[in-house]
């Protein structure tokens, strides 16, 4: 000890616990901010993907048949029957089959209407390991008050980069 | 010793100073170079291009007394004049292309820039070679299902393909 208000030897190694604590947070912080997330990520970018509307299914679903008024949403809200679901699938495919998908990989366009747990309408396409992306939902209402959910997805085995701009 | 002390006390100060002056130092490095990152915003905005594009009556969305139908494209409106009308920004420009579902063009417009337009050629490997070899421009490509009026009243599907040129720094 130097003086009762003097620095006391004591101070570095009370000091020592706090110092190595102090080390720590600004390493693994240090690592946080630089070496994973700087890194990682040169551009910060807002993804356009999480402000994606159903553009995409309301379309389909306003599609007008051939030779009708009517358009795809009648048709599947009014009991459709085989010889409709074959007529809807038909033209639904060739709608998704023009939709864009990312280059150079598998990626297929999925479309999907269920009643009552029922898949009555399907068109599903998908390779091992793929993950569903810009996925839209629609509630199609009949007249019995039930509801139809029909859906689109993405089925792709790519990264959330890979869907950026489509 | 009054000298003994005061040289404690400024060691100890100079100790504590050390800590406060690191851990200053570490967060204005930590949030200067998040506030210096820069955020790509380009896709961001060709999406929201396309939006206003299908939405607005004032661009191309069709309209009749009653209501607005968006994501359905009236023909007419398709042309250079009311897209510089509807949506400008001195570092963007873009070209809407109307295509049937058979792949065929039906009308385009712009709202281009001579110097945009050349950026915005088309190349045989690449989609777009000259905005490729120009760090300060990034070009994008969105594809949009749409309704369109073919003739009165009647109503078709197509594509509508929004071409657009960004100037990023």
């Amino acid at each position: 000890m130097l003086g009762k208000k003097g620095v006391s030897f004591g101070l570095i190694l009370e000091m020592i616990p706090a110092t190595l604590f102090f080390l720590v947070l600004l390493v693994v912080f240090g690592l946080i901010f630089f070496a994973w997330d700087i890194a990682k990520s040169p551009d910060l970018t807002i993804k356009s993907n999480f402000f994606d509307d159903s553009g995409s299914l309301l379309i389909i679903l306003r599609t007008p048949l051939q030779d009708s008024k009517s358009v795809v949403a009648d048709l599947i809200v009014n009991n459709p029957s085989s010889e409709d679901i074959k007529k809807i699938d038909e033209l639904v495919r060739l709608m998704i089959s023009q939709l864009p998908k990312p280059e150079n990989k598998n990626a297929f366009w999925n479309f999907i209407a269920v009643k009552d747990s029922t898949e009555f309408l399907s068109i599903r396409e998908s390779s091992i390991g793929a993950s569903n992306f810009k996925e839209q939902t629609v509630y199609l209402p009949m007249k019995d008050k039930s509801l139809i959910k029909v859906s689109l997805f993405l089925n792709c085995a790519c990264n959330k980069e890979d869907i950026e701009g489509i | 010793m009054k000298k003994g002390i005061l040289a404690a006390d400024a060691v100890e100060l100079l100790i504590k100073l050390f800590f406060v002056f690191t851990f200053a130092i570490f967060l204005y490095v930590v949030s200067y170079s998040y506030l210096k990152e820069p955020v790509n915003i380009a896709n961001l905005e060709s999406y929201l291009l396309s939006r206003n594009l299908l939405y607005s009556d004032s661009c191309l969305a069709y309209s009749d007394e009653v209501k607005i139908y968006p994501l359905q494209v009236d023909v007419k409106k398709l042309s250079d004049e009311r897209l510089n009308a509807c949506f400008s920004k001195e570092t963007m420009g873009f070209r809407v292309t109307l295509y049937d579902k058979k792949g065929r063009e039906v009308k385009s417009a712009k709202s281009l820039t001579v110097k945009q337009e050349g950026l915005l050629t088309r190349g045989t490997k690449l989609l777009y070679p000259v905005c490729n070899s120009v760090p300060q421009y990034k070009c994008s490509i969105r594809k949009d299902l749409v309704l369109y009026n073919a003739k009165e009243d009647n109503l078709a599907q197509g594509f509508l393909v929004t071409e657009v040129v960004n100037f990023v720094g």
